[in-house]
Order: structure tokens, then sequence, then C-alpha cells
């Protein structure tokens, strides 16, 4: 299974990424159907006898949601190397567990998608966030895991922040002054970027190399209330630190590895062993290209726990097929589902603020 | 110290101190025919504005407080004293209305001002409109010259809920009427109590209905979907939220699966889709209670439906038509199944003798409503077993 994540090819059609995608998924659920009794249960429940499931949109997917509660695994406990966990904007973060050889499936993922775009060249990497990020105990969280992931693609990696997200002024002075104008990778959580990393940036005088890459994943959420879209987020990190080459990823703590890159086009792409489906948030049908619904994502990675179908709580879109330079779906994310209000006779303290 | 907001009279806040004097006053008469009076005008003044009058819950009210409905109350609880006994006001009471149950604090503050009680009504900040609604036409019957003494009897109030006022009025109340779920209740019983107080709490509570699934298949098309319809309006209610909304149904006999099988399509073309939001809700909730087991069979039918069909599940509730599913042989094993938790009952195809029984083999232990389909949420002054009526009042002892 190493070729398909070490050298993954992005201009695959989206007929050819099915032909060989959709029985490879078919293939996954059958092991987590087989090794995990309480993800056959939700299955037979919800989805009915197995089947072969010829079409992607046939798979048997699990809400997200689940993970906050549940940590379900396909393989023996013993065999439990590392848990990931979501910051989990929502309150409770989720969790699920890997094996060695899911954790190392992800790495490797990882590495054979950023080198989509940094041509698998090792460059100097600045992250845009606090080395206090990592030391938080055995299970560690989905940031971390991206910093790790990135730690192992870049050298000589420089974190820019401190523990108080103000800025390491010397440290990035001297990565700035030792790689110039050369190519450097620069990598952070969204909001870490828009909120700590680009002011204290600004507010120091520092631009970046005209050559720098910056990747950037997490989500809008935190950044909506701020009216900050993509494009304002990319006009001001030109202006204003002279950063040029500026990719979001969708992912998320369920799916470490498996990310989906912002193309040139300013759409997400999956690789070629991630597929999204767009369903309708009513019916939850699939939904044609054009049409806003929640995004359903698959990835062939998640071994050590039935996750590699899920459906999540962000509202997406499946903007072209097989129209750029990268083959498949171009899609984008329009945000999370908006959280409804509860009521009930259990709340003379409401539980959403002060009363 | 944060304040304390008046919300039925002229706007802004009160000093603790001004508010613990108004309510050392006195009571007033016990079933004045000025308060059934001030029922039947609140219930016109409801059904008259265009908004409250065609929200169901709100009809229901306005009923409740319509004179002659007062009328009877006053009758019965009159024919349930003793001889010997005359009923007074217990003299200041002290209610905590539920969060979002938008109704609810007008009948106990009702029922108290019927007793003859000072009544502080303790509103939270987060306010439905609909609450503020309804307060708002409260507050323009009470400023009618006619209901002068009920005015100088009510206080609809709000504060933050680590106030002091929650702490002094507990110590002076005759009666705290606490509605709102375990932990609400918890945090309030940090306020002690004077001596000679008593309380009446509504904790967390759920509910379930159960259909005699032959009685059911013997009914016409036409007779299914009028059940259906009143089965829809018992779960649409505060988006099956309240404690009374069923969450769960029980088919009992050899038919259920028949039954069941005919019912759930038709109950999920009739319920409005939920919110994307909640029907994803709903979905976790299910997929969390099958990963828990047992062996469940998961019908959705869009976003207004999803049943959990699996004996013995009880998945976590958010509401918006979502239902366990779970089937039996005969009502009396119903006795075995429930505890304390379930509240209400919601029944079809039992007749009262059956239900009867039904009651004394739980023997306390569980259900304190049994009503049926599209009752669910009608409201009562006999609720969750206490008698709110009753509880407002003392009784004195007089032998010539």
């Amino acid at each position: 299974m190493t070729d398909w994540l070490r050298r993954p090819d992005f201009s695959q059609s989206q007929a050819a990424r099915e032909r060989w995608l959709a029985p490879e998924l078919a293939a996954l659920t059958r092991h987590h159907l087989t090794h995990c009794p309480e993800y056959g249960r939700w299955v037979r429940a919800m989805f009915g006898p197995a089947g072969d499931w010829p079409r992607l949109e046939d798979l048997p997917w699990l809400p997200v949601g689940v993970f906050k509660t549940h940590s379900p695994i396909s393989v023996p406990e013993t065999d439990i190397v590392a848990a990931v966990t979501s910051s989990g904007t929502g309150g409770q973060p989720s969790r699920v567990r890997l094996d060695r050889a899911t954790a190392d499936a992800q790495v490797r993922a990882l590495a054979g998608i950023m080198a989509r775009l940094t041509g698998g060249a090792r460059l100097p990497l600045l992250i845009l966030d606090s080395e206090a990020v990592l030391a938080q105990g055995s299970a560690y969280s989905a940031r971390a895991a991206g910093i790790l992931g990135m730690m192992r693609l870049g050298r000589d990696a420089v974190f820019a922040l401190d523990g108080e997200m103000a800025l390491r002024t010397e440290a990035v002075t001297a990565f700035l002054r030792r790689w110039g104008e050369g190519p450097m990778l620069v990598f952070g959580f969204t909001y870490m970027v828009w909120a700590h990393a680009l002011p204290a940036l600004v507010a120091a005088g520092l631009r970046l190399s005209a050559a720098a890459l910056l990747v950037h994943g997490g989500g809008w959420k935190a950044l909506a209330d701020q009216a900050v879209d993509n494009a304002t987020f990319k006009r001001r990190l030109a202006e204003e630190i002279g950063v040029r080459r500026v990719h979001s990823y969708y992912g998320m703590a369920e799916q470490v590895g498996g990310i989906c890159l912002e193309g040139e086009d300013g759409f997400l792409h999956p690789p070629p062993f991630v597929d999204i489906l767009i369903r309708d948030p009513l019916t939850l049908a699939p939904l044609p290209p054009g049409r806003p619904g929640l995004i359903q994502i698959m990835s062939l990675l998640p071994r050590s726990y039935p996750g590699h179908s899920l459906l999540t709580e962000d509202m997406g879109m499946i903007e072209t097929i097989d129209t750029g330079v990268w083959g498949g779906k171009a899609f984008s994310v329009l945000g999370r589902l908006k959280q409804a209000e509860l009521r009930g006779c259990s709340d003379t303290f409401a539980a959403r603020g002060p009363a | 110290m944060s304040a304390v907001t008046r919300l039925d009279g002229p706007g802004g806040t009160i000093e603790l101190t001004e508010l613990e004097h108004w309510f050392a006053g006195p009571a007033h008469a016990c079933f004045a025919e000025t308060t059934v009076a001030l029922g039947q005008e609140i219930s016109r003044s409801l059904l008259a504005d265009a908004d409250l009058g065609r929200r169901a819950e709100v009809v229901a009210l306005a009923f409740f407080l319509r004179q002659s409905h007062s009328r009877r109350l006053i009758a019965q609880i009159g024919h349930g004293l003793p001889d010997r006994c005359l009923a007074v006001p217990r003299g200041r009471c002290l209610v905590f209305a539920p969060g979002n149950v938008d109704t609810m604090f007008v009948y106990s503050w009702w029922l108290a001002l019927l007793a003859g009680n000072r009544v502080a009504v303790r509103l939270t900040g987060q306010r439905s409109a609909l609450t503020d609604s309804i307060v708002a036409v409260l507050a323009r019957v009470l400023a009618q010259p006619a209901f002068a003494v009920h005015a100088a009897a009510t206080r609809l109030l709000s504060w933050p809920h680590d106030d002091a006022a929650g702490a002094a009025l507990s110590g002076l109340c005759d009666l705290r009427v606490i509605w709102g779920g375990d932990a609400s209740i918890a945090a309030i019983r940090s306020h002690a109590l004077g001596p000679a107080a008593t309380e009446v709490t509504f904790p967390d509570r759920r509910s379930l209905a159960v259909f005699a699934a032959s009685a059911y298949l013997s009914l016409e098309p036409t007779a299914r979907d009028r059940l259906i319809r009143g089965f829809a309006a018992d779960l649409s209610a505060f988006d099956q939220m309240a404690c009374s909304s069923p969450r769960l149904l029980v088919w009992c006999g050899p038919d259920a699966e028949p039954a069941a099988a005919d019912f759930r399509p038709r109950l999920g073309a009739v319920l409005a889709q939920s919110e994307p939001a909640i029907a994803m809700r709903k979905l976790v909730n299910a997929a969390r209670a099958v990963l828990d087991g047992p062996e469940a069979v998961v019908h959705r039918f869009d976003a207004g439906l999803l049943v959990l069909k699996a004996d013995g599940a009880e998945p976590d509730h958010c509401g918006g038509g979502m239902l366990a599913e779970w089937r039996i042989d005969g009502l009396e094993h119903l006795a075995d199944l429930l505890d304390r938790r379930y509240q209400t009952l919601v029944h079809f195809g039992f007749d009262g003798d059956s239900l009867r029984q039904l009651a004394r083999r739980l023997n306390g232990r569980a259900l304190d409503r049994m009503m049926p389909v599209g009752k669910a949420l009608e409201f009562a002054s006999v609720w969750d077993g206490h008698d709110l009526l009753r509880a407002a009042l003392r009784l004195v002892w007089i032998e010539e």
C-alpha cells in the first residue's frame, strides 16, 4: 500500500480515482465490519445487511460526532500506540486511536500530499505556533499532529510564537536572515496565523521571503466573526508580510494525514486516496456539483478505527470535477452546521452563558 | 451586586431591600372572584393577540385560565378538604420558572395567585420572544385598575443565578417551586428555606407512549391519520424537549411489527423537518446508542423523524422528532421497564382499568401522568405527582 501514499497522482480523473478507490474503500469497510463489532452494529442498523457498495455513495458512513463520546477500534487494544484528539471548537474533543501502521500511513500520506506543493524538497520550516502545543501529554491534539507531521517534512524548524502567543522576535529574525529570499515552508493554523502571527510579524516589521510557501488549515470558524474570507486572508498576507503562495487545507483530527489541499484555483482537492461527497442535510441524498450540503469524507488511511467514511458537520459544495490540473473533485467548505437552540424543561439556568 | 430586573412593571431594576420589603407584605383573599376575573381577562387577551393566539401552547394556557376552569378547580379543592378545614394562602410563594418552556411560569404563578399568595417569579435571563410577549400581556392586564391587588401581589423578575436575590427570597418564602432539572434544583437548594417553608420541585423527567398494536391495526385509515396527527402534536410541542414529550414508543402485543411498520412512515410524513443541526444531532445520538448496543434498526424519514428500533435502548435525546422504539407482550410488562425518571405515559388502545392496574403495579415507582394521544403536554394543576394549587394553600382546622 505504499506507492499510492508516497506519490499520489493528483491529476487522475474522477472516474479513474473511483475505479480504484471504491473497491479499496469497500474492502476497508469490510475490515472494520469484521473487526469492530460496534461499527458492525451501526452499519447493520443504518444501512442494512452488508453489501458490495459498488459506488462511493453506497458506502456506509459514520457521523463524525460519535468520536466525541466513543473511540471504537478495529485492531486489538494492545496494538494501539497513540490517540489523536481534536481541539473541539464545540467543546467536547473528539478522539481516535491509532496503531503503528495507521500512524505511519498518516505521516507518509501527508508527505506525499505536501510534495504536490514543495516538489518533495525539504524546506526550512517556520511554524506559526508555539512549541508548547507539543508538550501536552500522550494523546496528542490534531494541532500537534499537524505540526509534528510538518516537522518531518521540513528542516531547521523554528517556532515563531512563544507560549503566550507573542512573537519570538530573535528566533524569527535569525531564521529569516539565514534563509533570505530562498524557498521556505511556513505552517500554521488558520486562526493562529491570522490572529497572532500576522499582527506580530507586522508589528515587528518583518517580511517573509517572496518564495515562501504558507500552508494553513483548521478552519475559518473562529474567524467568521471577524468577517475574514480566504481572499481577504491571502491579500493581507501578501500585502503585509510578502507571502504570495498561500494554500489552505481541509482536514480533521478524525482523519489525520488525508488532507485536501487548496489549489491555485482556490478550491480544495482530495488526494487520490481520499474523496468527498456532498449530501443533502435533510434527505442525506448525494448532491451534484453546485449544490451545498454536508461533507462526507472518505479516506483509505484509517485502519485501526472505523473513521474511513465520515459524515461531517461541515457544509461544503463541489465546485467542479476534472477541470483543472488537479483531477477529480474540486470543492469548497462553507462552514459548520449552525447549531440550533435547544429548548426544554430542564434548563432553568440555561447553559448558554450567563443568565 | 448585580441587580434584580423587574419585568412586569415599569422596567428597570429593583433594590433587593425593596424586593424583600415587598415580599413581606400581606397575602390577599384565597379564591377571590376578582382573581378568577383576572384569569378570564388574561385568557381573553392572549387569544386576542394576533401572534400569540395562533400558538398551540398559548391557546392551551388561555383555556386553563378561563373562568369556568378556575371555578371548577376551586370547587374540586373545596370538595377534597376535610370538613373542618378552611383554606387560606400559604403567604409568599417563590417560583423558579423553566428556561424554555415558555408558558409554564404562568401556570405556577396563576395557581399561587389564585390561592391568595404573593408570588415572585424568577425568569431566566435568556427568555424567548414568546415568553417576553406573554409577560407583556400579563403586565398590560395587571395594569388595569380592577386588578391592582394582583399587580401588588406579583413580581415577575430576572436576576443572574449567582445573585443574592435567590438566597434572600428563599429565606423569606413559605413555598418554593422549582422547575428546571436536577442541576438547577441542586444549585437553588444551596439557598436555605425558612424553617416553616415547603418546596415543590420538578426535576428532569422523560416520557413515553404505549400503543396497543392490534387496536392500531383495527383503525380505519382516517382514524389512523387522526391518531397520527395527535401524536405528531405531542412530539412537535416545544420541539419534543418538554418533560412530557414522548421520546420512546412502546408497541404492545403480537402485532407490534406490522403496526410499527405502518405507523412510522405515516408519522414521518406529517412531522415538520427539523433544522439540519438537530437532524445531525439525532443521527449522532442514534449512532452512539447503536455503538453501545443492542442490535438496532434506524428508520430515518428525512430530517423530520428518526426512529431507533432497539428494545431497551435509551438514546440521548435532543428532540426534534426522535423516538426510541421498543416492544412488549402485554401492558403489565411496562412496570418492569420503567423507573422514576418516567413522567407521562401517552396511551392508545387501553382502557381505564388497564391503566389503573398498571399504576397500582408501579405503585409510585414511575409515571405521574397517563394521557391520551394528543394531550401529552396538556397542563393540569396536578403535575409530577404534586397538586400545585393545594401546595399553595395552608389549612386551618376549625372545631366549634
